[in-house]
């Protein structure tokens, strides 16, 4: 790890504990806890990078807000983040979340659909406090940014199901990068950030300002996840490795491959494409793996990704004003090399 | 819609799988560097195009967000685009709030302000009136409040008996420190004009106290 890697980890280590003791008084105990309450703790006692968290709180305080000002609207991200994990493994059929066997593998779709609705409406509770802690008008800004946050998300969601329902096939990379902002830019990184600056300024930063450097940052970051859900170390990585080949996501690797191939080996990918999750082998998604090295389908995604760092770097200063130059800020902008060289 | 357009460029990446370093020195070998640059720079065009169709989509397109009952594409941000009197009115209260937190986060700086939990002693009322009627809790040193007349920022008044004060239970005076909750309540007629109002609620005697009071009146709209 580079000593850059090693202070934005240390970052994340900061952020995550603070997070980690004020989620511990959102979550509900006591009976029935086998049934609900343990399995809706479940996910969010599995470490994950804290990304989202730490971009909000960060950037509240790199604009001059307290961390107390922030931190309920972290929790509120982080309830709803791990709600959208439990209902997008049940969806995607996945098998693995960080490292462990997904929620519904472990105790049924019925009951882990349950504890996702329940971490879901839990995360109004932080944002209900806000109106208390920031004053109405600001609550209510912070509360809309979770109601188009949510939105976003499940657009995203919906169109990547369809594709995946539908067969569709015929895409482009505009397609995809219109399908990660809403899925996973909006709600990783642009949301986070939009939500910190408005606190941290008492609601007079405009959050549209972020939402350039947010796109870049998250599109980084997604595109780095799929390349290492091909060609990752699943006992890093914490999820099944070639996961979203078996599961016909339509990532840039792939879009770029139907691109290129004709012939038999096209009929081979839409064919492969057609089935649903239980009729495709893992020999079958090791040979498309293969043709996308062959035919340069991850360099190419590689590279969007690395100029997306660059646009990240390029619109940071933008994004971030004044508030560039601090000890927050710094820690956000380091998270863009990050985000390219992660390997989990 | 088509595919992306692609050429030699896996030859210019270098990868961390094992031999990949051979092969793409054997490839660079045996392809021509500048065709590869070409090549890169049209990936890098193409991706950069595209993040700005992305992006522009998503940001400044005001007239084109969806009117549904989620609201506008972007969020709280759009209420600050265009000029019309609605917004310039968003951007009052906005600023309404602003005072009222930045002179919190000043007297929880001083050595002798509020502390962070201080909460509902913050020294600030403030009632939104939503479809006629509005309701916040107060604590106040002292058990005979009334309020004045509260005038708006374009002239409008609204009449002191539209805020009525009750106390929230009977705890004993208050004194040494310990303060009396009540809920004050606002109702206004159907015709009050959208706006804000600013009075006072008042403490007469020992201790005489003055509390800025600020009421919001919203349209049926919110």
């Amino acid at each position: 790890m580079t000593t850059t890697g090693s202070a934005v980890e240390d970052g994340l280590a900061h952020y995550q504990l603070l997070l980690a003791e004020a989620l511990a008084h959102d979550l509900p105990t006591g009976d029935p806890a086998n049934w609900l309450y343990d399995l809706m703790a479940d996910y969010p006692q599995r470490e994950g990078k804290g990304i989202r968290p730490a971009l909000c709180l960060a950037t509240a305080e790199a604009h001059g807000g307290r961390l107390s000002e922030a931190l309920p609207s972290a929790v509120a991200m982080e309830l709803l983040h791990n709600a959208f994990l439990i209902h997008d493994d049940i969806e995607d059929e996945s098998e693995l979340r960080r490292g462990l066997p997904t929620l519904h593998q472990t105790h049924g779709i019925p009951l882990a659909l349950n504890a996702g609705d329940g971490l879901a409406i839990l995360g109004f509770e932080p944002l209900r406090r806000n109106a208390s802690l920031l004053g109405h008008r600001l609550a209510t800004l912070v509360a809309d940014e979770f109601t188009v946050m949510a939105r976003h998300t499940l657009e995203g969601q919906a169109i990547e199901l369809g594709w995946i329902r539908d067969g569709v096939v015929d895409l482009t990379p505009d397609d995809y990068l219109d399908l990660i902002m809403r899925k996973t830019c909006w709600y990783t990184t642009v949301h986070p950030l939009r939500v910190g600056a408005l606190i941290g300024s008492l609601g007079t930063k405009n959050p549209d300002a972020m939402v350039d450097f947010g796109f870049h940052l998250g599109a980084a970051f997604q595109i780095r996840d799929d390349v290492l859900n091909l060609i990752g170390d699943e006992a890093v990585y914490g999820k099944e490795i070639l996961g979203d080949l078996l599961e016909g996501k339509r990532t840039l690797m792939l879009i770029h491959l139907l691109g290129e191939l004709h012939g038999s080996e096209r009929q081979f990918l839409s064919d492969y494409l057609r089935r649903v999750r239980q009729d495709r082998t893992m020999a079958e998604a090791q040979d498309i793996r293969q043709l996308m090295q062959d035919h340069g389908s991850i360099a190419f995604a590689e590279e969007y990704a690395r100029l997306f760092a660059l646009r990240a770097e390029d619109s940071y200063g933008h994004a971030f004003g004044a508030a560039a130059n601090n000890d927050s800020g710094r820690f956000v902008r380091r998270l863009i090399g990050y985000m390219l060289e992660r390997a989990a | 819609m088509t595919a992306a357009r692609t050429g030699p460029y896996p030859a210019l990446m270098s990868s961390e799988e094992p031999g990949a370093d051979e092969r793409w020195q054997d490839l660079m070998r045996s392809m021509d560097p500048v065709a590869n640059l070409n090549a890169l720079a049209d990936v890098w065009r193409d991706a950069a195009a595209s993040s700005e169709r992305v992006v522009g989509s998503f940001v400044g397109n005001a007239d084109d967000a969806p009117s549904g009952p989620m609201g506008p594409e972007t969020g709280a941000s759009d209420n600050r685009s265009g000029p019309s009197g609605r917004d310039v009115f968003a951007d009052f209260e906005r600023s309404v709030d602003q005072m009222g937190e930045a002179a919190k986060r000043f007297f929880a700086q001083m050595p002798f302000g509020l502390a962070d939990d201080a909460g509902p002693k913050t020294r600030l009322a403030s009632v939104a009136v939503l479809d006629g009627v509005g309701t916040t809790e107060i604590s106040l040193p002292g058990l005979d409040p009334w309020a004045t007349d509260l005038m708006g920022h374009d002239g409008n008044r609204l009449a002191a008996d539209s805020v009525t004060l009750r106390r929230t239970a009977d705890t004993g005076a208050p004194g040494n420190g310990t303060e009396a909750s009540f809920i004050v309540k606002v109702v206004v007629l159907e015709d009050t004009p959208i706006g804000v109002f600013h009075g006072q609620i008042l403490l007469t005697g020992d201790p005489a106290f003055v509390l800025p009071l600020t009421v919001r009146v919203h349209g049926s709209d919110g």
